[in-house]
């Protein structure tokens, strides 16, 4: 194996680019349960039989794809939220079921499964469901199955609308009639039968129970969406807000091939769960529980600042606590 | 005139801004769907008064926003109605009034409630039905004389073109465009050599009558090859047709 990526000094194709290809092979096999550091140049430049220039064009390029971090002191290392995502993109296309307006594109959405029914029945079943009042669940197609069932057992839902972009919406099973909590469940439903809940709302509320699909999840708790970070700013804005405490349960539903042993880096800021329950078993995550206190504002971008709900009245809201009359 | 439609067009989109309505997944991105607006229940009252509507068991409705309403109005008059799914990445469907319990119909003319009540339909389904009286479309902007100036991706002019090639438009076939009055631009503009002009505009406040002549269309091939339509169903069905002939 390892004899065919020296580059192909014969071939049309330009060293950097063969370099890439063949980088970018090795950054996405690099298996979960080892470190996520990649071979240091000397190595890497002695099997692609390429120069430290040519070799470095093309890491350069994958740390501005997002694929490579480069830290000084620690290596090139691989993003692994990205990895994962790359790398579970042919098994989520595999058991998606389309969406209205993504259809196919895992890259945009979490899809809903088959099977996805028997999960949240389990899932219903729970300790965790069974003592709580007010539920939390993020948006993915996946989960909408909890929330008709959770406004149908009279528990208040809480829903982000689609990229947190108009905030999160309150949906109230007492006022759905019970033929449109299907329809209620769906991100056109939450459109006629939310209520948006504005951000002092959202801090005299207190959420028992958060639900979650995901694009893969690792037995010990570590979650990875379909985008950077919506899961982790969300919990950082209850959490801010007080809607959810340190312990607070957070659970994810998810296919079986879903769920991945994966070594990992818990300095990310993520979010950890509790539990993962798929169609045929519920798993006690068995990792460190990591529940960041707030928003992390060096991980928040510019543009997510000023398009997200929430973020730009909760920071002035945490700046005027900093310095209070200043 | 690229740059005259383009000038409207901006103009409409900070309209759109006031009485347009969000999309769920595209939220304000009014260049990725077509917006429902203010005003929706008395315009699509006025089609509901058009003799083709009465005179119509079948309507091809697109998935837009502005058409959520309509697709209803037909489920409840018991009309089967035809659509795509968005951006035709999935080919047509068919809502039957039949497979809708009347508690469901307003979700069934959703998007999302398409993919739980609609029944895919290949072109070979469909061409054994009779010809199409109405077909109704959603656009950003529209001229005086009906040409629609729409997203850009010029998918109600395929859908025509695609519905023609296997003989569900005829020279009868009827076109309605339902829009806001701001997205109605009172100005003669020349369209492209595809783009199909409509016969009846509709907004809130007004039902305008164009005189238009029009054939049934024909997919311009020469237009496919490394297009965005390239790949979605019905073109490459069609495409397998012709080539099989």
């Amino acid at each position: 194996m390892i004899m065919f990526d020296r580059i192909d000094r014969s071939s049309a194709a330009p060293a950097h680019v063969q370099v890439l290809d063949r980088l970018r092979e090795l950054v996405l096999d690099l298996p979960w349960d080892q470190s996520p550091v990649i071979p240091g140049e000397p190595a890497l430049m002695e099997r692609f039989g390429v120069s430290r220039g040519t070799l470095r064009r093309a890491t350069s390029e994958l740390v501005r794809e997002g694929l490579l971090v480069a830290e000084r002191g620690r290596g090139t290392f691989v993003s692994r939220p990205h990895q994962v995502r790359l790398r579970m993109r042919e098994v989520v296309e595999h058991i998606a079921l389309p969406d209205s307006r993504w259809h196919t594109d895992v890259t945009r959405f979490v899809p809903d499964f088959k099977g996805s029914g028997e999960a949240v029945e389990a899932l219903a079943r729970s300790d965790e469901y069974l003592r709580s009042a007010t539920i939390f669940v993020t948006p993915d197609n996946s989960v909408r199955g909890l929330i008709a069932s959770a406004l149908g057992d009279g528990r208040g839902v809480l829903v982000p609308t689609y990229g947190l972009r108009r905030g999160i919406v309150r949906l109230d099973g007492s006022a759905i009639d019970p033929t449109q909590r299907e329809f209620a469940s769906t991100l056109d439903g939450l459109e006629r039968f939310g209520r948006k809940v504005e951000l002092d709302e959202l801090e005299s509320t207190r959420i028992d129970l958060i639900v979650t699909g995901a694009v893969a999840v690792s037995r010990d708790g570590r979650h990875f969406g379909s985008a950077d970070a919506y899961f982790e700013i969300e919990w950082g804005i209850l959490r801010a807000l007080g809607a959810v405490d340190h312990d607070t349960a957070v659970v994810c539903i998810c296919h079986d091939r879903q769920v991945v042993e994966l070594r990992h880096d818990w300095e990310d800021g993520s979010v950890s769960v509790d539990a993962i329950v798929t169609p045929t078993a519920v798993v006690r995550a068995d990792g460190p529980l990591h529940r960041p206190a707030g928003v992390n504002w060096d991980a928040v971008t510019t543009e997510q600042l000023t398009t997200l709900a929430y973020l730009n009245s909760l920071r002035s809201l945490e700046a005027a606590k900093e310095y209070p009359g200043g | 005139m690229v740059d005259v439609a383009q000038e409207h067009r901006e103009r409409i989109w900070k309209a759109l801004l006031r009485v347009g309505r969000p999309d769920s997944r595209f939220h304000w991105d009014f260049s990725s769907f077509i917006a429902d607006f203010e005003g929706n229940e008395a315009a699509t009252a006025r089609i509901l008064e058009l003799d083709v509507w009465r005179a119509s068991d079948t309507v091809f409705i697109t998935p837009d926003n502005s058409t959520e309403r309509l697709r209803r109005e037909a489920l409840r008059a018991g009309k089967t109605v035809l659509v795509t799914t968005y951006g035709i990445r999935r080919g047509f469907m068919e809502l039957n009034p039949a497979d809708v319990p009347d508690s469901e119909i307003t979700y069934a003319a959703t998007l999302d409630g398409l993919d739980t009540y609609g029944r895919p339909r290949t072109l070979r389904d469909l061409q054994v039905g009779t010809p199409l009286h109405l077909l109704v479309t959603g656009g950003s902007a529209v001229s005086s004389n009906g040409v629609r100036f729409g997203k850009g991706h010029g998918y109600f002019d395929l859908e025509w073109a695609m519905l023609s090639e296997i003989g569900l438009t005829t020279a009868q076939s009827q076109v309605v465009d339902i829009v806001h009055d701001e997205q109605y631009v009172d100005e003669v503009l020349v369209g492209e050599p595809h783009d199909v002009p409509v016969d009846w505009i509709v907004t809130p406040h007004r039902t305008i009558r164009v005189d238009v002549h029009r054939q049934p269309g024909a997919v311009d091939w020469s237009l496919i090859p490394g297009s965005e339509h390239e790949s979605i169903p019905p073109i490459v069905e069609l495409a397998a047709m012709r080539s099989a002939s």
